[in-house]
């Protein structure tokens, strides 16, 4: 805050006045940030009044009809992205759930009635194809997304990541690379909660210790293991930063799992122009239940860390006290690219991080080629038990017999594990 | 007398009654007494001396009268159970501390504080802050299952707020005397919030001292006073729950100084050199300070009692010895007293020892 000595103007600009609960005294406090909202934001170029959208491949607005670009107005906050506390106020306003009134709204550009699902953040009207962006009623709501991680990789990188994907395999369908090349890739923010919170913890737990002992059993001497339980008790905690929790319940949270190495180093403020031209989901899963969920994860890994400390992994009646401090929280938007493609006349979902390009999905099984290959794996195992039957059965060269028997059997166990493995890698194609 | 004189002297007589100001020449503290007891009053305050009458060109001018005052609130039977106790629990006490003249010396004083009227007019700033509540968790592992306990905490948000105040504050205290805080520290605090409007009257018999700091050395203390009470108006002002790094930029007008009269009693004893001990009562709580000094005659004589005693016993041991020469039966008995003699010899020196504690932990009262 500016001394009053140097001060030039009393009050200073940046301050308004407030009421004042004694007379004589005035009070003055910083200015609220100017409410300057809009509720629906339209993008178009204000060269050839076309449809802007963000792009991926040069971090702006750009027209895609005169080429013309606008560049971020957001810098990078990164990790330093104001976190919030969990006030009794917000939570009791976390625990009424997203705005339900954005249901219908009008076209800025032409009109048009729209109907919105109450989630969604982002819509192309059909009519005029511009790009809008719906916006949370306050902008001091902290409900509101604050930061986002904009799009880094573009659609065509997603294609030619998912072509190299499906054509990473014998055991997938040959023609899948085309399908691949033709998939649309929609880019679409997912809302996402981030947690920071310290945990302490104090643990006690009997802990097993085994030594040996000789006994004297039957007229000879025996080695007997005897356990001791011994009483162990410690104090551990741990540092959570930015634990990531889906705000989403629509994407498999299974394939949402392989793609979430987000790097939160490049969050910046929310901005309605990161989200032109994309699809923005708003939260489904609710502060409350994502807090949860965070804390499941954090109470799970601070008991890891308390029976690591324990002189031995095997113990019982194990009970730990475990405290949280300093919790904090984001709501922010990560980019994520979704396709689906058919195949045989069934939907196969692809999912790529939209910031570091990696790829899950679901991925048809070419069962055939599998099923040649495992017969291929198994023939050798064939012929030989064949050879050695004949061998064998005509009484020719009987060692000879023996040993083609032995080739057989060596011949089957490989080919057996061989093919169990191929199986196992052709189920795991998919990611689901 | 001039005109002037006569104006001040009737302006005093309507401030303090029909009184007569006095001086201690060994401390230099002024005091108005009860017209009547001017001579032969020991200096209420150091009692080093005997007051003496100034004259009434030596009166200061009747500015800065008293406003409020404290009054006595000691139950008299409380007063003396102290006072007693105060005589009877020290040790080889010279003869001259008794209750009875501990209670005869008793004299009501009163105090002065200055007490201030001020406009302030001010640009101020500071951080106010807000109480929130934050839901937190704790949480338990015990037989395989969790359970999860959700607590509430409160926290503080500050922000920045500025203003502006034009206020006027009365009757800001500050110290009128260099010994206040000594004198605080020694007999606790004043419940000034008890202080009635002053009347000459309510002085009674009491003895008033007048203050030795001057308005302008106490302004800033007084303006310390008035920045903690401005500082809590600015908070409630904003509607904090808190306030911290108050700063302003003050200007203060239409200052106006009046005095608190503070209650306490005094008296003295004096030791065995005849110097005056002084002993004060907080004139609300009752609570005593006092100097405890021991009386090394009372203690030799103790000392010289117990020797002659031990004495004695020698004596009688060796004249056993002597006869144990011849019937050596009593020689035990003789051994047995001339032990005795040691024990009790050995101390004689309790009491000089004593008396020597008491007066060496004794630290004099810090009002001077």
């Amino acid at each position: 805050m500016v001394e009053l000595t140097s001060m030039t103007a009393f009050p200073p600009p940046d301050f308004v006045r407030t009421a004042s609960a004694v007379p004589g005294i005035d009070v003055y406090m910083p200015r609220p940030p100017e409410e300057t909202h809009q509720e629906i934001v339209d993008f178009h170029c204000p060269q050839c009044d076309g449809v802007t959208a963000y792009s991926a491949e040069n971090g702006g607005l750009t027209c895609t009809f005169c080429g013309y670009y606008e560049p971020p107005r957001q810098e990078v906050v990164g990790k330093g992205a104001e976190a919030f506390e969990f006030t009794v106020e917000t939570m009791d306003r976390a625990a009424q759930g997203w705005g339900v009134e954005r249901q219908e709204l009008v076209c800025q550009r032409c009109a048009a009635h729209l109907t919105l699902s109450t989630d969604s953040l982002t819509t192309t009207c059909p009519f005029c194809g511009s790009n809008q962006v719906i916006q949370a009623k306050a902008p001091q709501d902290v409900l509101r997304p604050r930061f986002l991680v904009p799009f880094s990789v573009t659609a065509d990188a997603c294609r030619e990541k998912t072509a190299v994907w499906l054509g990473s395999s014998w055991m997938l369908p040959s023609d899948l690379k085309r399908l691949a090349r033709t998939a649309e890739f929609a880019p679409i923010y997912i809302p996402y909660w981030t947690f920071d919170a310290t945990t302490q913890a104090d643990w006690r737990a009997e802990v097993a210790h085994t030594r040996q002992k000789q006994v004297f059993r039957d007229g000879r001497w025996e080695t007997e293991t005897v356990t001791e339980w011994r009483w162990e008790s410690g104090r551990a905690g741990v540092e959570f930063d930015d634990l990531l929790v889906e705000g989403s319940q629509r994407l498999s949270q299974l394939l949402l799992s392989k793609v979430q190495n987000y790097d939160l180093r490049a969050l910046v403020p929310y901005d309605a122009s990161f989200l032109a031209g994309m699809h923005a989901q708003a939260y489904e899963v609710g502060l409350e239940a994502a807090w949860e969920n965070g804390r499941q994860t954090m109470r799970a890994r601070t008991k890891s860390a308390c029976q690591a400390q324990a002189t031995s992994q095997r113990m019982r009646n194990f009970s730990m006290n475990l405290s949280f401090a300093d919790e904090n929280w984001r709501y922010i938007l990560l980019p994520l690219y979704l396709a689906t493609y058919q195949y045989n006349g069934q939907p196969y979902q692809v999912i790529v991080n939209g910031q570091t390009g990696a790829i899950a999905g679901q991925r048809p099984v070419a069962w055939k080629k599998v099923a040649l290959a495992m017969a291929g794996m198994l023939a050798p195992a064939l012929v030989l038990g064949l050879i050695a039957f004949l061998l064998l059965y005509l009484g020719a060269g009987e060692g000879y017999g023996g040993l083609a028997s032995i080739a057989a059997a060596v011949a089957f166990v490989v080919g057996l594990i061989a093919a169990i493995v191929t199986v196992s890698r052709a189920a795991g194609m998919d990611d689901l | 007398m001039s005109r002037d004189e006569h104006i001040a002297a009737a302006s005093d007589d309507a401030i303090w009654g029909r009184r007569a100001l006095a001086n201690c020449p060994a401390c230099d503290g002024t005091f108005w007494l009860p017209d009547d007891g001017v001579t032969a009053v020991s200096c209420p305050f150091c009692g080093q001396a005997d007051l003496t009458p100034l004259g009434e060109a030596s009166a200061p001018a009747a500015g800065s009268p008293p406003e409020l005052l404290v009054p006595f609130s000691v139950d008299p039977a409380q007063l003396r159970q102290a006072l007693a106790r105060f005589a009877q629990s020290t040790r080889f006490a010279p003869p001259d501390l008794t209750p009875q003249n501990l209670h005869g010396r008793l004299r009501q004083l009163f105090l002065p504080m200055w007490l201030v009227d001020a406009d302030a007019q001010a640009q101020w700033q500071a951080e106010a802050g807000f109480d929130y509540q934050v839901v937190s968790h704790r949480e338990q592992f015990q037989n395989g299952q969790w359970r999860t306990q959700k607590i509430e905490e409160t926290k503080i948000r500050w922000e920045p707020r500025l203003g502006t105040l034009r206020r006027r504050y009365e009757n800001q205290v500050a110290p009128a005397l260099e010994q206040h805080a000594q004198l605080e520290q020694t007999l606790g605090q004043f419940r000034r919030q008890e202080a009635i409007a002053y009347q000459p009257a309510a002085l009674g018999e009491a003895i008033v001292r007048q203050p030795n700091r001057p308005p302008a050395d106490a302004w800033p203390e007084a303006q310390e006073t008035i920045k903690t009470r401005a500082a809590e108006e600015c908070r409630q002002a904003a509607a904090a729950d808190h306030l911290r790094q108050f700063r302003w930029s003050v200007q203060f007008a239409g200052q106006n100084w009046t005095q608190l009269l503070l209650p306490v009693y005094a008296t003295y004893y004096r030791d065995d050199e005849g110097v005056v001990r002084r002993v004060f009562v907080h004139g609300q709580t009752g609570s005593l300070r006092g100097e405890r000094r021991a009386s090394m005659k009372k203690a030799r004589r103790w000392a010289l009692i117990i020797a002659l005693g031990a004495a004695v016993l020698f004596v009688l041991s060796l004249i056993l010895a002597a006869v144990g020469y011849f019937q050596p039966d009593v020689l035990p008995l003789a051994l047995i007293i001339f032990v005795l003699a040691l024990v009790v010899g050995g101390t004689a020196v309790s009491p000089l020892l004593l008396a020597w504690l008491v007066n060496n932990q004794q630290k004099p009262l810090p009002i001077t």
